[in-house]
Formats: C-alpha cells, sequence, structure tokens
C-alpha cells in the first residue's frame, strides 16, 4: 500500500501536460461557484431588505375609526356619528387583556408652521408615550420619540418625519431648533429614521409631525380621537380581539355590533402575513435558481470530466499495460478531482467576493435596485455549492476513470 | 541457463461475441526456457495475439494454467497483474503506444514511477537505457518530434526500465521499413546476447528465421 503523498506526487507530477484542460475544469467549477454565489448573494440583500421592511411596518397593529352608523339600533336613527375618546381607551385598556398597547391619536391637516425664514403646512399628529414603540417610530441618532413625561407635562416638543422637517431644516442639525406651529413654538426632539414602506393607514408617515396628545388637545381643543392604535400580543388573536372590540364599543355607544361603517377597523397582520408570503415564495424561487444553476455548471463539469477520462482511455491502457495498478490510476485520477474542485472552488469564492464588493461600491440612488448593495455573501453557501461540485466532479470523473482502469488494457490500447 | 521460465498447460481462450463463442486458442501447451529468444508466427486469426496477451497477463485464459517464473498467474487480480507486467515483462508495440504529452525521458521513466522507484535512482536508469538505445540525444524530444524507428526505440527502452526477465514484442517492425527493421531488430538480439528472454510475435519470415526457436500457431493450435 502506498502512502496517499504518492498519489498526490502522481497528479501533480503530470498537472503541467493536462494544463488545458485543468484550467477548463477548474474554470467551470469557478464560473458554477461564482454564478451561484452571486445570484444567492442578491438573493440574501433582497431578503433582507424585505425582512426589514416588515420589521418597520411595526408589528400587530389594529386601527379604530369612528364613522357613522347605517344601521338603526334600539330606536336610535341610522347615521349617527360615532365618536371616540379618552374613556374608549381606558374601556379597551381594561376589558382586554390581550391588548399590548392602546392608545389615541389627534390629527389635524394643514396647521401653518415656520422656522429659518420658511413657511409651510405640516400635518400634525398628537399621540402618547407609548405610540412611537407600538408603531416602530425609530429615531435618528441623537434624537428620541415622544415620551410619558412629555405628555404628562403637556410639554411643546415635536417629532417629525424626514420629508416633513426637510421643508424647514437640514437633516443634520435639526434636532433641539425650534419650529413655530400657528404661532405656538415647539423644540425639535427627534427625527424618523426614513422608512420605505409602511403601514401607514393613509398619508406617509415620513411626512409627518408628532407632538403629545395632551399639547395636541390643550392647544387645538379637540376631545375626539381621529382614531385609536391597539397593538395585541399575539397576531394569532387578531379575528377575536377585532370582534370583541366592535362589541365592547358598540355597547357603549349603543350601535349593532354587525354594522360595519359604524367604526371602521383595519389591521397590518394582513399586510404582514403577504408580505411574509412574498418571502415564502421569494426564497423558493432563489433556492429553485440555486439548484438549476448548480445542476447546469454540475451537467458542464461531468461533461468536461468524462469526456477528458475519454480521451485517455488509450493513455490509461498503455499505462496499465507497462504496469500501473487499476488502484493507482483509480487514486490519480480522485486526487486529480479534487485538485480541480478545490482549486475551482476557491477561484469561483474569489471571483463572487470581488463581483460582489465591486458593485457595493456604485452609488445606486434607485431603491429597487439598492439590493444589488446589500448583496451578502453566504459562507455556508459558498461551502455547499463546492461541496455539491466536488462531489459532481469527483463522480464525473471517478466512473469514466473507473471502467477504463477496470476494461481489459487489450481493449483500451485498440481504442483510438 | 534452461530454467523453464513460462510454462502452459491446456489453455484455452474463449470470446464470447454476441450469440457466437470464438475459440482463439485451444488446448496450448507450452515451455519457454529463461534466455530464449522465441518467435510466434502464424497468419492473422491464427490466435498469436491472443496467445502473447496472455503471455503478458493482458489478458486471462478461459481454462488451463500458466506458470510465470513458478507463480500461477492465471489467479490472480488485477493489481497484483499490474506488478508482475510492471516487473516482470517489458512490452514492446507494434504501434510504439508512447505516451505523447510526455517527451523520450518521461516515458522511460514511467514504469519506475509505478513501480515506486525514487528520483535520482530513475534517472541514473533512464539515461543509461536512452545510451543503450542510441537515444540520449532525444531525451527531451516528444514522440510526435520522433519518426517510427526512433519512437521503437524509446518503447524498447522503456520495457526495459524495470529490468524484466521478459521481453513481449507484438509485431516490433511491423510499422517500419525493412532497414529500420533490421536495426530494431538487431536490438532485440543484443538484448537476447545480454540473457534476456524474448518472446516475437512476427509473420515476417525474415525476422522469425533469427530467432532460435519459432512456435507456430494456426487455427488457436501449435503446429510442430
Amino acid at each position: 500500500m502506498k502512502k496517499h503523498s504518492y498519489y498526490f506526487k502522481l497528479a501533480i507530477s503530470e498537472f503541467h501536460v493536462h494544463k488545458k484542460r485543468f484550467n477548463l475544469t477548474a474554470l467551470a467549477i469557478a464560473w458554477g461557484t461564482c454564478s451561484i454565489l452571486v445570484l444567492l448573494a442578491f438573493g440574501q440583500g433582497m431578503k433582507d431588505r424585505l425582512g426589514d421592511t416588515i420589521k418597520r411596518i411595526g408589528d400587530n397593529i389594529i386601527m379604530v375609526r369612528g364613522r357613522r352608523t347605517s344601521i338603526p339600533y334600539r330606536g336610535l336613527a341610522g347615521r349617527r356619528k360615532i365618536a371616540l375618546d379618552q374613556d374608549d381607551v381606558a374601556l379597551l385598556k381594561t376589558s382586554l387583556p390581550e391588548l399590548k398597547y392602546v392608545g389615541g391619536v389627534y390629527k389635524s391637516w394643514g396647521k401653518k408652521a415656520m422656522a429659518e425664514k420658511k413657511e409651510a403646512d405640516i400635518e400634525i399628529t398628537g399621540v402618547d408615550g407609548g405610540y412611537g414603540l407600538a408603531r416602530y417610530l425609530m429615531p435618528i441618532q441623537n434624537g428620541r420619540f415622544i415620551n410619558l413625561r412629555d405628555v404628562s407635562e403637556k410639554k411643546r416638543v415635536i417629532f417629525m418625519g424626514c420629508d416633513a422637517a426637510e421643508k424647514f431644516f437640514n437633516l443634520n442639525d435639526a434636532v433641539g431648533k425650534t419650529l413655530l406651529v400657528q404661532n405656538v413654538p415647539f423644540t425639535i426632539i427627534g427625527l424618523l429614521e426614513k422608512k420605505e414602506l409602511s403601514a401607514s393607514f393613509g398619508s406617509d408617515e415620513n411626512s409627518r409631525t408628532y407632538i403629545p396628545s395632551s399639547t395636541f388637545a390643550a392647544l387645538y381643543g379637540n376631545i375626539y380621537y381621529d382614531r385609536l392604535i391597539i397593538s395585541i400580543k399575539n397576531p394569532d388573536d387578531a379575528e377575536y380581539v377585532q370582534q370583541r372590540i366592535r362589541n365592547i364599543l358598540g355597547s357603549k355607544h349603543s350601535f349593532n355590533p354587525d354594522d360595519e361603517t359604524a367604526i371602521k377597523i383595519r389591521n397590518t397582520m394582513e399586510m404582514t402575513k403577504k408580505l411574509g408570503s412574498v418571502m415564502l415564495g421569494f426564497q423558493v424561487l432563489l433556492g429553485f435558481i440555486g439548484g438549476i444553476t448548480l445542476m447546469i455548471s454540475g451537467v458542464g463539469l461531468a461533461n468536461i470530466m468524462y469526456a477528458s477520462i475519454k480521451q485517455r482511455t488509450r493513455e490509461i491502457g498503455v499505462k496499465i499495460a507497462i504496469g500501473a495498478q487499476p488502484d493507482q490510476i483509480r487514486k490519480q485520477i480522485i486526487v486529480e478531482s479534487f485538485f480541480f474542485s478545490i482549486a475551482g472552488g476557491c477561484l469561483g469564492g474569489l471571483m463572487a467576493f470581488m463581483i460582489i464588493t465591486l458593485l457595493s461600491q456604485f452609488p445606486l440612488s434607485n431603491k429597487a435596485l439598492q439590493f444589488f448593495m446589500n448583496a451578502r455573501l453566504s459562507f455556508n453557501v459558498w461551502i455547499a455549492t463546492s461541496i455539491v461540485l466536488v462531489i459532481i466532479t469527483f463522480l464525473a470523473g471517478y466512473f469514466p476513470a473507473k471502467t477504463a482502469s477496470q476494461q481489459n488494457p487489450i481493449d483500451s490500447l485498440r481504442y483510438e | 541457463m534452461n530454467k523453464p521460465i513460462i510454462k502452459i498447460n491446456n489453455i484455452t481462450k474463449i470470446y464470447n461475441t454476441g450469440k457466437a463463442s470464438v475459440a482463439a486458442l485451444k488446448n496450448v501447451n507450452l515451455i519457454m526456457n529463461s534466455g530464449d529468444l522465441n518467435a510466434i508466427v502464424g497468419p492473422s486469426g491464427s490466435g498469436k495475439s491472443t496467445l502473447m496477451h496472455i503471455l503478458g497477463c493482458l489478458d486471462q485464459p478461459t481454462s488451463g494454467s500458466y506458470f510465470l517464473d513458478d507463480l500461477e498467474v492465471s489467479a490472480l487480480n488485477p493489481n497484483k497483474l499490474a506488478e508482475i507486467r510492471n516487473r516482470k515483462i517489458g512490452f514492446v508495440f507494434q504501434s510504439f503506444n508512447l505516451l505523447p504529452y510526455l517527451n523520450a525521458f518521461k516515458n522511460v521513466e514511467l514504469p519506475m514511477i509505478f513501480a515506486g522507484i525514487n528520483k535520482y535512482d530513475r534517472k541514473k536508469r533512464v539515461d543509461e537505457l536512452l545510451d543503450l538505445v542510441e537515444m540520449s540525444a532525444r531525451a527531451l524530444h516528444k514522440p510526435t518530434e520522433m519518426s517510427g524507428g526512433e519512437q521503437q526505440r524509446i518503447a524498447v527502452a522503456r520495457s526495459l526500465a524495470n529490468d524484466p526477465e521478459i521481453i513481449l514484442a507484438d509485431e516490433p517492425t511491423g510499422n517500419l521499413d525493412s532497414k529500420i527493421g533490421d536495426s530494431i531488430m538487431n536490438l532485440f538480439i543484443n538484448l537476447w546476447q545480454t540473457g534476456k528472454t524474448i518472446i516475437m510475435i512476427t509473420h515476417d519470415p525474415k525476422v522469425a528465421d533469427k530467432c532460435e526457436r519459432k512456435i507456430k500457431l494456426l487455427d488457436g493450435e501449435i503446429k510442430k
């Protein structure tokens, strides 16, 4: 039994004479590895973005707005206005333990605001201290969202979406400055990290501004909320909770719980669910593309290996006739194919790395193309791809080699 | 020097080609002594190639026994047979069968690589052999850069690499013109004079006449 280093040396000693074949095979493996890695890296980048978006929507939000009744109920006429206030918030809080957060939101469109000698209309939302967390409104850098103390002390502070803030300020130094809203000064406490997609039920969150609900009520005299924002602990409870809300508010405000128009209820779970299924579909598609690509490069590889071994049938015959043992031939080919695979796999990884790095240097302003920049190489995918291609190379080389080495050398010698 | 080196008892070889089976050799008995210069002659289809392949451990008989240097080889596995071909038998083919991508030096060296001989000893031996076949000047040339006669000289050098006791030559002059064929034939006669056992397949009567012993084959049987 000869040492493995012997076959290693034997394979090495013939490398220079098979340069072309070596180059072709290694290149095929490199290209296969590279294309799968790049494809899946783009996919991963896209998936990351999508997942991020889903997270930013804010989890499991239910929105309730008071509307008009359409069904007469207990002697009360239809088309009666339903308005929600602090008592409704308190009632829902106490009667529904499934809720994580309940808060009322005041709204006002088109308030005149002024700062830095610029004037514009802004949309103002009055919220309580828990709203920011429930809606996943993350401040950038040195800012903060409205907190409980702001609300209890009726502070004149304002949290702004980037688009709204840009009307007056440079985003870099807006925090701490003063904004006049109908001549009442507000201190800017934070800016909203830009959201690309949100379940905002209406206007874009980036163009909204937020002030404490207590301040809102004191300044503008509102009693009734524009809407209630509710988040629930478990998304599976959504249907049940929505029905309970109808029942509870129905008995308090005396409307038929089946009256669809009395209050309007919407939730983000549907959207999250939709995005989730898109994401799942996307993952399946990626896996599919990866698999197909792997198969194509595998077939190409098998072809090259097979052809090269076939070409060598006569050579193998001569070697066996002059005393090479079939085992030696086989082991030499195995060592060779491992060389090809490892060299090709490393090269492919390097190529993919270069492509991804190069692409990430491009400043792409188009949001739809940003997955190019977010492309993320997966070490696991690289290893898995390399292993699969090594196995294919090995099988594609091994079986013809085995046949050739087991063949009667006389037949191999006749093979032209 | 008259020790029998090859003993063949009652060997039969049957080829199965689809439906028909053809007996290439029928109950052949043969003894060859060490140091003999043998010619196996016969028309094509007489079974001489088959006999040669069996003698060279490239093929195995359907029945019968074959002792090479007192070792029963018809029972050995392919790896063991390869070892015997490597150490005890040198092959020279009609179509040379050099590896086209290796130069003369490396072609001659190859059987020694399979035998696991170290690099230093290999180089020494290759130089000796190229000198013996008068091809030292062509050591770095590839087969495609050589004439047929030159290629056959390299092939003879290769057959001697592991200093085998037996040289098997299958129509070694068949692809060469007569003058060059003669020089190759002289090479074999020289080798025979150094004590090698030589078995040569030929249908050239001139070549056969130069041999000590002629074994005539006809329809798979030996004619005395």
